[in-house]
């Protein structure tokens, strides 16, 4: 499989932040109408970003905290505008931030896989026609009716991380997934990451693990405070990060 | 609009389980369930029934099912508004983590309180006839303000969820706008009783023409003037469509504010 995943250029975000304390009511919208102050700063969570990621590969985004790596997964999913630049991603892409949003305590573990699935944009028949695939993935069959909010942290965050590699998406953005569930579980969301990957699936990964970067991706890119400082062999990314560089 | 591989409305799929777990949400956990559904208009229905028999019994024949019909149509329309207008706030996390069309998050709201009315409504149909009010070839024409009453409710929705976002004191802000409608529209009482000035201006409220759409359908037996139904749904369809264009227009404002 050849061809492109994910493409930006100059891509850039701005929000605009409370500059001072105000609540955003009616009457202090009015109030500003009128004096003409306004309460808000624009702040760039992210600037000048260029990506060319092909389909297939997989991509690493490493940085601090506060560095734009979420941001830009959101750009990338087409959830946020961006505020100058573009970008451009081919397929269903879709990412994997909380997954667990959105779900309910307080339905059982089968209501809440196929909520999950629709949230993911699988189809009642597709859902139906994998649901046995998905239900032996999680290891949850013998909970498919308790409460959904009655199951640990770790087995709750199986839910939707199986419907979602079961969603057939073309490119996965992943924000700190692997961290999800014990050692047995990980093992296999690593064995399906390199299922998906020989799919030719393009996976787009944001992690602090950074030996998981260099091993897992073959190149990376290196944000700090909203600015790409390197992108390339993710080996090389990661050693500037280490070094500070 | 596209659709799926089977042909079928591509989030349709999602809008029945957002609609499904949030009905299943409302009505499970609770000793009366559904009944908590049918007590708050039975409950208004007794207190209005007894304080106005005397006066509104006057002027209105078969006064007990005129009201019921009048708080039935009310019911779906307060609820339904008061609901979504902070619909897309609630729901801040789905917005930054999936990507779907917004005005599901709404259209869910609104349909889940569709189906408590329908319930409402079928309980209404077997109540009024006891009252006096026989099945008629009119009833089949209901469909008709059911439609208007849906459409209209569903794109004021939309309007108020996002405005909602954008101004925190919306649903304080509705609350007290759904009170003033609620006595600016004839639920309790006959346009007859208001003075010829002030009735022309409650006739330019929708929702009087849409409770006295009902109200013909089902009582007098001859359905509404076809022309006002047929203005009323244009501009109700109007109210929807520019909702759901508003909502998709602002799609990316709306999830930098819920997100910042």
């Amino acid at each position: 499989m050849s061809g492109r995943a994910i493409c930006a250029e100059g891509l850039g975000k701005s929000f605009l932040m409370s500059a001072r304390e105000e609540r955003g009511t009616l009457l202090a919208a009015a109030r500003r109408w009128v004096t003409g102050n306004s309460a808000h700063r624009v702040l760039w969570a992210l600037r000048g970003v260029d990506l060319d990621i092909q389909k297939g590969e997989t991509f690493g985004i490493i940085g601090p905290n506060g560095a734009g790596k979420s941001t830009l997964l959101l750009l990338l999913a087409g959830i946020l505008a961006p505020s100058e630049g573009r970008v451009e991603a081919c397929g269903k892409v879709d990412p994997f931030f909380q997954l667990a949003a959105g779900l309910q305590g307080r339905l059982s573990v089968m209501d809440n896989l196929s909520l999950c699935s629709a949230l993911l944009g699988m189809s009642r028949r597709d859902f139906r026609a994998k649901l046995g695939r998905i239900v032996e993935f999680s290891g949850l069959g013998d909970y498919l009716y308790a409460c959904y909010g009655e199951l640990s942290t770790g087995m709750a965050a199986r839910l939707p991380f199986s419907v979602a590699v079961h969603a057939d998406l073309d490119v996965l953005l992943l924000d700190e997934m692997l961290s999800v569930g014990d050692r047995d579980f990980q093992a296999r969301c690593f064995k399906v990451f390199e299922d998906l990957r020989a799919q030719g699936k393009t996976l787009i990964i944001v992690s602090h693990n950074l030996e998981l970067i260099r091993n897992f991706c073959g190149r990376a890119l290196y944000l700090r405070a909203g600015v790409p400082v390197f992108s390339g062999p993710a080996a090389e990314a990661v050693d500037r990060l280490i070094k500070g560089g | 609009m596209s659709t799926d591989k089977n042909g079928s409305f591509p989030y349709f799929h999602l809008f029945w389980e957002m609609t499904r777990a949030q009905i299943k949400l409302r009505d499970q956990g609770t000793v009366l369930g559904f009944a908590w559904t049918l007590l708050h208009p039975a409950l208004m229905f007794a207190v209005l029934y007894a304080l106005f028999i005397k006066w509104m019994g006057k002027f209105v024949d078969q006064y007990a099912a005129y009201l019921l019909i009048g708080l039935v149509v009310w019911n779906f329309f307060q609820k339904g508004t008061s609901v979504a207008v902070g619909s897309l706030r609630r729901s801040h996390s789905l917005i930054v983590n999936y990507r779907f069309p917004r005005e599901i998050i709404v259209l869910s709201n609104v349909a889940a309180v569709a189906w408590s009315s329908l319930l409402e409504f079928c309980v209404l149909l077997l109540v009024i006839m006891p009252m006096g009010v026989t099945p008629r070839w009119s009833w089949l024409f209901l469909p008709v303000p059911a439609l208007i009453l849906a459409l209209l409710t569903t794109g004021l929705s939309l309007l108020l969820a996002v405005l909602a976002v954008e101004y925190l004191d919306m649903d304080r802000i509705w609350e007290v706008a759904v009170s003033a409608l609620f006595y600016l529209t004839p639920i309790f009482y006959p346009l007859s009783i208001i003075g010829e000035d002030k009735r022309a201006w409650l006739l330019w409220n929708p929702l009087t023409q849409v409770v006295m759409a009902f109200r013909e359908c089902l009582i007098s037996g001859m359905p509404a003037d076809k022309g006002v139904l047929a203005l009323l749904l244009l501009g109700a369809g109007f109210c929807a469509v520019c909702g759901v264009l508003l909502l998709r227009r602002l799609e990316y404002r709306i999830a930098d504010k819920v997100l910042v």
